[in-house]
């Protein structure tokens, strides 16, 4: 127990406390003046850790944004390219329903085959879309047009074989990833002049011209073979529509996915936000309990279409 | 019985009383000097002389007066010793604390310019590429983000180089250490050391009066226990052995040896000794820093140390060295991957000028001549910045021969696909954890302990205050015990002077008696 | 069955094909919600769609008594046509185009579905991926309390010695 205190220890003890209070006074003055209440890593080592993890988590959000909308735009290009081929298919259907017709002259005839022709140009036109400089029916060829036409016809497909190693994919989540492009020769198929061989979109309307010309000639038995060329063209150019549609559908599906996807990241980023502002564990927990109700809803959702189509009766209609 | 031998018991009052004032005046007018002791007057009964006494035959003692028969002050060698120990250990603290605040300024990743945001903005410029990789402007922008890492880490590294350097003088440039920190604090020490010897000195030559010196020397201790820890041993003769790292460096009034410093290596730059003043010097201790625990010199030379407890800065230092190496090396692997299977692959010209796939053979990051990249080498190769084309987008599968199967897929991005994976990569190198977070672990560490060391520091300063105040307690100078003092010997001087004014009256009849 | 019979068949059988319409206006319905990512708003639809179904199987069990079938004797539609024919053409050719439009719808609907699926996976996976951001950037501050990190920390295992990489 001290029972002497000196003078001058009691005034050293002031003067600490007044330091003291001093030190406080600046703290919360600098909290007060940027509004931000960890502004160095001294402050608030752990929360000042959060942010870090919450500004890397924010940039990558960030760019997942920036990939959808990359992707949206490709997916808008691919549709429109793939909705004036359907159209120009369904115009091709019409033209070989007219050649059909056996009463055609060769004039008759071959003014339809001119206008094949040039549809058949226009498909290829379509086929070699580009958007931002990239051809986006090449695979990974982009710098290379999906499709070249030899003088004789033969249409050869340039891009990476749907075989191969062609997806373009963008990152929009976690290891999710959207593929943006198909494959030209999925979707257009190929023609070789110097063989008849192909496939697809262009094998039909090449096999059409060939016939139109088989059905112009004078002669009987060629004549007769063209006719019922054309005919066959009929059925292939339905199959073709098919195709087409189908590709425009699926892309179609990713391109909603990507809709999905922008606003499910606006929503989370807004939420990863204003949780920087005011770091408190209750935040956090707050963001996952809202998480995991979506989860839970979109589980249940799920239930109702399997329930919908099995028990009702609707495949019972025959 | 003579008056005139009471008049001079009398007139030993007086002076003595008037001496002890002056010694209440003096410890006054001393009561801020910095590690004044207050004075205290010591009286005894001076010994007077035993005559018979011719009225009972009797030897009868009579007293002669008082005398002084010492000034002490309260010297508390063990008070001294635990203060000093206390504020060895306070020093060393708050010089650690300084280091590691200096450290989180560097570190400050939530600043502008930090390194975790240029890592960020890598990833996220690499995620941008891969929308269209054959995009010139998309290279430049991933080319410029590379380059910005690299100079955040640059801008940490020159920033603790200069740090270190100033702590412990740099390898490269053997002058520089007597300059630094480290240099200085031997300097003082050994000229402390030279002090408290004459000191010893004077006080083995003055027998008398030592007080004065022995608060000087008290003093020299003080200000040795803020440079660095030592243990003190008394002497009969009042001098006192000083003995630091367990080697006597002061010996009565003679300075033994000293303290040298010299280049260490990379993990200990710094390299303090002890050594005898022979020619040539016979070495005492070859490195006192794991010796030592106290004062600034032992919190400098931890700090500059791999291998001391702790985070210390040196530490710091190795782990951003070791962050730069991993993600340089990690980035230059995937540029110029070729396993036989797959290659990366850069953009070139095919003989019409049209865009193809070519061999990637240009690192991203410069490789020095010895293979080792760190955090202040670590640069963008100007070659690829000045064609970003040269960057490896594409990763595509080899044929027999080591040629792409398809050398026109620029719009390929697999090879982006791996930058990006480092993004989640665990490094074992790195304690199992990605870049990413191993930074922002070292950052928060970092952080806690400089503030886990504040309180301490706090908590240290009140003992050092608590030491300094008990110990005041008892050999300070309180103003108003001296005023108290003050009184008692005006009292008894006045006393005195009454007995001589009596003695005198008496002496007046006795002479003028016998008119 | 009677020709009176067959005509209260073909008022239950169009309000069939109401229900039918309705249904795949909601399955489009829930597509949208799916996308703008409201989750309230789903299960709002769901309950909807259960709804319809149930009025469905109602009326279906209404055609059964109507028809005078022993329980869970399906009467299909073209069992229907087959027993119309017998008394008047046009009926039957109504309840032809009846049974077309349903198989259209039922197209349709399917088809919608495909896509409903899709995108509730696609949904859940970045449900679960935003999950896992959040107790990871939770987990890495946990781990610290006031004195430091609890785990061993990494600097304390990191030796000076600079490893190959």
């Amino acid at each position: 127990m001290i029972t002497r205190v000196s003078t001058s220890s009691m005034q050293s003890n002031l003067v600490a406390q007044i330091a003291n209070n001093q030190n406080k006074l600046y703290e919360l003055q600098m909290q007060a003046m940027t509004g931000n209440k960890v502004n160095s890593i001294l402050d608030n080592p752990v929360d000042a850790s959060k942010i870090l993890v919450l500004n890397e988590e924010l940039s990558k959000i960030e760019s997942y944004k920036k990939n959808i909308n990359a992707a949206q735009g490709e997916y808008d290009a691919m549709d429109n390219a793939l909705n004036i081929v359907v159209e120009k298919l369904q115009r091709i259907n019409e033209l070989a329903n007219s050649a059909a017709n056996e009463y055609n002259t060769p004039e008759n005839l071959q003014a339809i085959k001119t206008e094949v022709t040039t549809i058949k140009q226009t498909i290829m036109d379509m086929a070699n879309t580009q958007y931002n400089d990239k051809f986006i029916f090449s695979g990974t060829n982009t710098g290379t047009p999906a499709y070249k036409m030899a003088a004789d016809g033969t249409l050869t497909y340039q891009g990476t074989p749907s075989t191969g190693d062609y997806k373009r994919q963008l990152e929009v989540a976690e290891g999710t990833y959207l593929t943006l492009n198909a494959a030209g020769d999925n979707v257009f198929g190929t023609y070789n002049a110097a063989n008849g061989t192909g496939s697809g979109v262009f094998k039909t309307i090449s096999d059409l011209e060939a016939a139109i010309d088989a059905a112009s000639s004078t002669d009987a038995t060629i004549s007769a073979d063209g006719f019922s060329k054309i005919r066959s063209s009929i059925t292939a150019t339905h199959e073709d529509i098919e195709t087409v549609t189908g590709v425009r559908s699926r892309y179609g599906t990713y391109a909603q996915k990507a809709d999905l996807s922008e606003n499910s990241l606006e929503e989370n980023s807004i939420l990863l936000q204003s949780d920087r502002s005011d770091l408190q564990n209750v935040d956090l927990f707050e963001i996952y309990s809202n998480l995991t109700y979506q989860q839970y809803a979109l589980q249940a959702s799920m239930q109702v279409g399997a329930m919908t189509l099995q028990q009702s009766s609707l495949l019972n209609y025959i | 019985m003579s008056i005139l031998g009471g008049m001079n018991i009398a007139k030993t009052a007086l002076n003595v009383n008037q001496f002890a004032l002056n010694v209440v005046s003096n410890n006054i007018a001393n009561m801020n000097t910095e590690g004044y002791l207050k004075q205290r007057v010591e009286l005894a009964e001076l010994q007077g002389y035993t005559p018979y006494s011719t009225f009972t035959g009797l030897k009868i003692y009579r007293g002669g007066g008082v005398g002084i028969s010492d000034i002490s002050q309260y010297n508390n060698q063990i008070g001294l010793d635990n203060i000093n120990g206390q504020n060895s250990t306070l020093s060393s603290l708050s010089s650690e604390l300084e280091g590691l605040n200096g450290l989180a300024d560097i570190l400050n990743e939530l600043g502008d310019g930090a390194l975790s945001a240029a890592l960020t903005d890598f990833y996220a410029a690499a995620q941008y590429l891969t929308q269209n990789p054959s995009d010139s402007v998309l290279r430049i922008n991933y080319v410029n983000a590379a380059e910005t890492v690299a100079e955040a880490f640059n801008k940490i590294s020159s920033a603790l180089d200069d740090t270190r350097s100033d702590l412990v003088g740099n390898l490269d440039y053997p002058d520089s250490i007597n300059h630094s920190q480290a240099g200085l604090l031997v300097t003082e020490i050994n000229d402390t050391l030279k002090q408290i010897a004459a000191v010893n000195d004077t006080i083995l030559r003055s027998p008398n009066g030592t007080n004065e010196l022995i608060n000087q020397r008290n003093q020299l201790l003080q200000d040795l226990s803020s440079l660095v820890d030592f243990d003190v041993k008394t002497n009969s003769n009042g001098t006192i052995n000083i003995q630091i790292a367990g080697v006597d460096v002061v010996k009565g009034s003679e300075q033994a040896c000293q303290l040298t410093i010299s280049a260490g290596d990379d993990a200990n730059p710094a390299k303090v000794a002890i050594q005898t003043f022979d020619d040539p010097p016979k070495v005492k201790v070859a490195d006192i820093r794991e010796h030592i625990d106290g004062g600034q010199l032992s919190g400098v030379l931890n700090a500059a140390s791999s291998t001391a407890e702790g985070i210390t800065f040196q530490k710091v230092y190795d782990q951003i060295n070791l962050l730069a190496k991993t993600f340089a090396k990690s980035v230059n692997d995937i540029q110029m991957h070729n396993d036989g299977n797959t290659a990366a692959m850069a953009i070139g010209l095919d003989a019409n000028g049209n865009e193809i796939l070519i061999p990637s053979t240009e690192p991203l990051f410069v490789i020095p001549a010895d293979g080792n990249i760190n955090a202040a080498n670590i640069k963008i190769n100007q070659t690829i910045y000045d064609n970003p084309n040269l960057v490896a987008a594409a990763r595509v599968e080899l044929d027999a021969a080591g040629n792409p199967v398809d050398n026109k897929a620029i719009g390929d991005s697999d090879n982006l696909k791996e930058i990006l994976n480092l993004q989640d990569k665990n490094f074992g190198e790195l304690g199992g954890v990605t870049i990413a977070t191993a930074l922002n672990n070292l950052v928060t560490k970092v952080g806690l302990e400089a503030n886990d060391l504040k309180a301490r520091v706090d908590a240290q300063t009140s003992i050092v205050d608590q030491a300094t105040t008990n110990y005041a307690a008892i050999g300070g100078v309180n103003l108003d015990e001296e005023l108290i003092d003050m009184i008692k010997y005006q009292r008894a001087y006045e006393a005195a002077s009454r007995v001589v004014t009596a003695c005198n009256e008496m002496l007046q009849v006795l002479v003028t008696l016998g008119q | 069955m009677d020709l009176g019979k067959l005509r209260g068949l073909k008022k239950l059988i169009d309000e069939e094909v109401q229900l039918y319409s309705k249904l795949k206006s909601l399955f489009q319905e829930k597509r949208k919600i799916l996308i703008s990512n409201k989750v309230d708003d789903l299960l709002i639809v769901d309950e909807k769609i259960l709804n319809i179904v149930d009025s469905i199987k109602s009326s279906v069990n209404l055609r059964e008594r109507i028809s005078e079938q022993p329980e869970n004797k399906q009467l299909t539609l073209s069992q229907i046509i087959a027993e119309a024919e017998k008394y008047d053409k046009d009926l039957a050719h109504e309840f032809s185009l009846a049974q077309q439009e349903v198989h259209t719808l039922i197209k349709e609907i399917a088809h919608e579905e495909m896509v409903i699926k899709e995108l509730l996976r696609h949904g859940m996976n970045l449900v679960n991926k935003t999950l896992n951001m959040i107790s990871n950037a939770a987990a890495i501050a946990g781990e610290y309390n006031s004195a430091g990190k609890n785990t061993h920390s990494e600097i304390d295992r990191i030796s000076s010695v600079i490893e190959e990489v």
